[in-house]
């Protein structure tokens, strides 16, 4: 009896709060595409679209502004890094873009 | 004492060096605006910005570090009024009547005396540190490697065991954090411990993919799979922000009361700024005149506990400067912050690096001038800072996260890491295991080790010395004391209810 009651108290502590699945893929399905195409696409379009995943995760319904923006933050931490810090992060498809623009 | 001032003297031209002023500038208005924002708290914040101290100098970056860790504290309390739901575990006494006023258009006032109550608390526990400091590095100079292992227990089993809801799940925690700790190369003997013949893993396991890990991804995750179609609410900032003299009256003996309760809460390893607040409620309470406005939004209620979670983190500052334990999560990741540079805080740190200590200590007291000016005329701001929607919020946060994570090694390990991490802060959160024991365990485990072996070097393999040593005997008492104690007491009880006949 004493193993049943130690049980029921490592259960969910609210458990009438209901496991969103949907939510909880979109975060990781960013995360696992964050992975996929950093090293190729780059960190500037790693970021985008770890951006619009995580952003449709948490319920937002307009993709196009979640991509400019993730496109522009991506943008602005990736020249600052390799700018102003000496840290180099991949520049991957836009990498003849960044090139020509001498950054 | 001449000596101290003398010292806090050549501090503050460290600290008022234009570049350590601007260093200090941005990490308190970093740590307003994480304080404000929900989902980020100060400890993720250093963790991800650990990777940029190769880039720094330590001087800057740790005054940078410090003001993010008591500015979080100044802006926890904006985001505690002013939105339905309380962030963190140390601003729910706030929450409880702060709230209220803000319904009942008060957020002005309520807003000016948490405001006022974490600058009064937070100037008065800086003074407090300043005086005490030297008085405990005076006590650990004379402290030995038995010593320091018997105080790093104490300070884990504290944090573990004492603290949180239940003394399993912390020492669950604590133990998975001194395992983590554990992994990588032996720097006494050079073997391989729980590596599993990885190589990433030769390393150990970096603190900013545990840290960011567990706060960012794990709390994201979390976030979104039950809370991401809840509705939040920020109150409304009308009328004026200027507190009445009556609500002076009523205001600073309680920041005054709850800076007593606070600092001394910091300062031995009670982890969290969480007893304290309620400690300071509870007795505002009970003193007041006005006990009817209890519940229905008394400025005593916001006074106290602001003051008090302000004194207590500045009182956790001094373990970790002068003996080198953390006792929150956050510290731990300050004590990592110390260690990226190769700095040990501890009594020789005052001695070896009195201007970098010093400085410190000195930017705390500007710091505090700056959080006061940057929390009242500029609230507007960071009323707006609160109005960002979750999704594009929680994006960049996992955005910053794995910035931080993937900087480190320029590999896409450490994100796959980073998921790990996030997934078991996730499986914490909901089933409710406690994440600073695994912060601190990972930290401050390969010191106690460090520790534990030197002691046992000297001793010649005796492991008594941890019983006749009379300061670490006594303090490894205590620690079995506040294990056993509280198991008496449940097993006594236990066993009157059911030898007593059912009513």
């Amino acid at each position: 009896m004493a193993g049943a009651t130690r049980w029921t108290r490592i259960r969910p502590r609210a458990a009438s709060i209901a496991f969103h699945l949907p939510a909880f893929a979109w975060v990781s399905a960013g995360l696992f595409a964050q992975m996929a195409l950093i090293r190729h696409a780059g960190f500037v379009i790693a970021a985008m679209a770890l951006f619009c995943c995580v952003a449709r995760g948490f319920g937002s319904v307009r993709p196009v502004r979640d991509a400019a923006l993730g496109f522009v933050l991506g943008l602005a931490v990736y020249l600052f890094f390799v700018k102003f810090l000496n840290v180099g992060l991949p520049a991957g498809w836009l990498a003849p873009v960044l090139g020509s623009a001498g950054l | 004492m001449t000596e101290t001032l003398a010292a806090l003297a050549s501090g503050f031209g460290v600290a008022l060096a234009p570049i350590n002023l601007l260093w200090g500038l941005i990490g308190v208005t970093l740590g307003t605006a994480i304080g404000v924002l929900p989902g980020v708290g100060p400890a993720l914040t250093v963790a991800m910005l650990l990777p940029l101290t190769s880039k720094l100098d330590a001087t800057g970056a740790l005054i940078m570090f410090a003001g993010i860790y008591y500015g979080a504290m100044y802006g926890g309390s904006t985001t505690t009024i002013l939105l339905n739901t309380p962030g963190e575990s140390a601003s729910i006494a706030t929450a409880l009547e702060g709230n209220r006023m803000a319904k009942r258009g008060r957020a002005g006032p309520a807003l000016a005396t948490a405001a006022i109550g974490s600058f009064v608390a937070g100037t008065i526990a800086t003074v407090l540190l300043t005086l005490l400091a030297p008085v405990v590095v005076e006590v650990a100079l004379k402290f030995g490697p038995t010593e320091y292992f018997a105080l790093m227990v104490f300070a884990f089993v504290t944090v573990a065991a004492v603290l949180g809801a239940s003394m399993v799940r912390g020492l669950a925690m604590l133990f998975l954090g001194l395992l983590f700790g554990l992994v990588g190369i032996d720097d006494q003997t050079g073997q391989m411990r729980f590596a599993f013949g990885i190589p990433e893993l030769m390393d150990g396991i970096d603190v900013v993919v545990l840290a960011v890990g567990l706060f960012a991804v794990g709390e994201a995750l979390y976030v979104a799979a039950y809370q991401s179609r809840m509705r939040e609410e920020v109150e409304r900032l009308s009328g004026s922000l200027w507190m009445s003299r009556e609500d002076w009256r009523r205001s600073w003996p309680a920041w005054l009361r709850a800076t007593a309760i606070g600092f001394p809460f910091g300062t031995i390893p009670a982890g969290g700024a969480e007893i304290p607040t309620f400690l300071s409620y509870a007795m505002e309470k009970k003193l007041t005149k006005h006990p009817e406005e209890f519940g229905q939004g008394a400025i005593e209620g916001v006074a106290g506990p602001e003051a008090a979670n302000n004194a207590s983190s500045t009182g956790v500052l001094v373990p970790l400067l002068t003996l080198g334990i953390p006792t929150s999560a956050t510290a731990a990741i300050l004590l990592a912050a110390f260690q990226s540079y190769g700095l040990q805080p501890g009594p020789l740190l005052f001695q070896t690096q009195s201007s970098l200590v010093w400085g410190l200590i000195a930017s705390m007291y500007v710091g505090n001038v700056l959080l006061l000016i940057l929390n009242l005329p500029l609230i507007g701001v960071w009323v707006q800072v609160l109005k960002i929607p979750r999704a594009p919020l929680y994006a960049g946060i996992l955005l910053f996260a794995t910035l931080g994570a993937y900087s480190l090694h320029q590999s896409v390990v450490d994100l796959v890491t980073l998921y790990a991490f996030g997934l078991l802060g996730f499986m914490m959160r909901r089933w409710g295991f406690p994440v600073a024991p695994a912060v601190i365990g990972l930290i401050l485990g390969p010191l106690a080790e460090s520790q534990f072996r030197r002691a046992l070097a000297i001793s010649q393999g005796d492991p008594s010395v941890f019983f006749t040593h009379p300061i670490s005997a006594v303090l490894l008492a205590l620690t079995a004391l506040l294990v056993l104690v509280p198991w008496l007491f449940k097993v006594l009880r236990e066993r009157r209810t059911r030898s007593s006949p059912r009513a």
